[in-house]
């Protein structure tokens, strides 16, 4: 069981827990505010950017070739940026902290 | 005339359909401040989910795991609903509009989809039709056989979670009995060629049989359609075009196709995949504007004041576009829901948003931006160092009106920000595979 944690633009800060799955589906799951996940998490459409905590980039690593040619698409693209429909579920991200893009 | 508006506590706003577009703007409306009831009503029974996988991955997980797992593709979970004060009226169906009482007329329908008889009366502020579209079923007889065309348990189509069950319950079945299974698909559009794409990766030899010249004729160009087409034959899906079917036959428990030119197919299972009718007849039953879809303007306004048009279903006016146009696709519902929300809550808005589409077959990812209708040039681009890539760039004279990209993320974001932003490309670098796709190709 991996504990995220999720900060939203309008300054909620929610901690959900999953065993499986993408980060993308515990937030549209649990109705977190910013993250739409459109495509259905097929990296098609942008809706489910976030700004991973930059002291554990290393948790989920930089995002795939695919996945940052989509982001190029984000108005606030950072090197913190990652889709998190392609950010998987397990316990190794455990704590993670990200921040809802929009 | 109601005296009613979105911020009336007293308000109802009765949508019709559970939709990508009707559950949008349900939730939609909450985020622009909607203080009335919302009713969403859909005569599915399964909480409203998302159609795109269903032809793709809820289609393979349920014949690989044996179960279809139904909650990964909800568009919400069921507690939101709660959560946001949206009430669910879930195996109901609309009957009927009152257009000068502004009331529904709503009842349950049975398991044999058959409405019952009690009827209940809803009065609406607002009335949201997102009613979207159905399989459409050409009529082609089906010869020697004790069920219709539509009830055959061997025959398919796929637009909702229950096509999905019965094609799961089908092919189980004759997996369970055969060595080979055999399908044949009817109509080598999206539906029909992802299918193929769903299929083949289960074991399923099968067949795409499309009536017109070339695969997705109505929706791409001829290069772009080569390009399918190779893709499915080098997965080993046969496809056949200029070949319209006639008539099913069933024999020996096996269905033959045959088709006009004298092709006949025998296979264990049929899908049929030859596009959509939009849902409109309560709409225009009620009176309300329809031609291709449901009429609106760019506020999603239909010619009756407080009703509105969404999704699959309308004919909207674009920002962009000279002519009312009709998009199937999920980014078109999500930005009409926005854009009626806003216009009910009484917010500034328009539908201005540039359409883009997706589709994924076997490992490759088809991204489409804008739409090409109206071009007059087209230029195509392979790049050297990307495998099995392709763009395929269409004009109007200088002026970039869509991209098809496949396996090309890099082309379609490129021409997103060209097209949003009206910049200028030129055509004669973009046509040399040597100048990297970016800022080097504007002119």
């Amino acid at each position: 069981m991996a504990k995220i944690i999720f900060n939203t633009t309008d300054e909620q800060s929610l901690t959900l827990e999953a065993e499986s799955g993408s980060l993308m589906q515990l937030a549209v799951d649990n109705g977190v505010a910013g993250i739409d996940g459109d495509c259905g998490g097929v990296c098609s459409c942008a809706t489910c950017h976030v700004f991973v905590n930059e002291e554990q980039m290393a948790l989920v690593g930089e995002a795939g070739e695919i996945e940052a040619d989509m982001l190029e698409l984000a108005d606030n693209l950072a090197p913190n940026s990652r889709l998190c429909c392609q950010i998987a579920v397990s316990d190794e991200i455990d704590g993670l902290i990200v921040t809802v893009a929009q | 005339m109601s005296t009613k508006n979105a911020y009336s506590q007293d308000a109802i706003c009765v949508i019709i359909g559970g939709s990508h577009a009707g559950i949008s703007a349900a939730f939609a409306l909450r985020t622009e401040g909607y203080l009335g009831k919302i009713i969403v009503i859909d005569k599915d029974l399964h909480l409203p989910y998302q159609r795109p996988p269903l032809s793709k991955k809820t289609l393979v997980q349920a014949i690989e795991k044996g179960e279809i797992d139904s909650q990964q593709i909800y568009l919400k979970p069921e507690a939101s609903y709660a959560k946001k004060n949206i009430d669910l009226y879930l195996g109901k169906i609309v009957t009927s509009i009152d257009i000068n009482h502004s009331r529904v007329s709503v009842c349950a329908i049975s398991q044999q989809n058959e409405p019952n008889n009690e009827h209940e009366i809803i009065d609406y502020t607002h009335l949201i039709l997102a009613t979207g579209a159905s399989a459409f079923v050409p009529p082609i007889k089906l010869l020697n056989s004790n069920y219709g065309i539509e009830s055959h348990p061997k025959i398919h189509t796929i637009r909702n979670f229950q096509d999905i069950v019965e094609i799961h319950s089908s092919l189980s079945q004759l997996f369970e009995g055969n060595e080979k299974v055999s399908a044949a698909i009817i109509g080598g559009g999206y539906i029909g060629l992802e299918t193929a794409a769903s299929f083949k990766q289960l074991g399923v030899q099968t067949t795409v049989i499309e009536r017109e010249a070339r695969l997705l004729a109505r929706v791409t160009s001829a290069q772009m359609s080569t390009f399918v087409r190779n893709m499915h034959q080098q997965n080993g899906v046969k496809i056949v075009e200029n070949t319209e079917v006639t008539h099913l036959e069933e024999q020996n428990k096996r269905l033959l196709v045959n088709c006009a030119n004298g092709a006949v197919f025998e296979v264990d299972i049929v899908i049929i995949g030859v596009g959509v009718q939009v849902n409109m007849e309560l709409a225009r039953a009620a009176g309300i504007y329809t031609e291709n879809g449901i009429v609106v303007n760019q506020h999603n306004q239909t010619n009756i004041d407080n009703i509105y048009a969404i999704g699959d279903c309308s004919l909207h006016q674009h920002a962009r576009y000279p002519n009312k146009i009709r998009l199937e696709s999920v980014q078109s519902a999500v930005d009409q829901a926005k854009v009626c929300a806003k216009e009910i809550c009484s917010k500034p808005n328009e539908n201005a948003a540039l359409p883009w589409f997706w589709s994924d077959q076997y490992e490759n990812k088809l991204q489409m931006v804008g739409l090409s209708n109206g071009y007059n040039d087209i230029i195509f681009r392979e790049e050297a160092e990307l495998a099995n890539s392709l763009s395929i760039w269409y004009f109007q004279d200088n002026e970039l009106l869509s991209v098809d990209a496949v396996n090309n993320a890099k082309a379609y974001v490129f021409a997103t920000k060209v097209i949003k932003n009206a910049l200028q490309i030129d055509k004669q670098k973009l046509i040399d595979p040597d100048i990297a796709i970016g800022p080097l190709l504007l002119g």
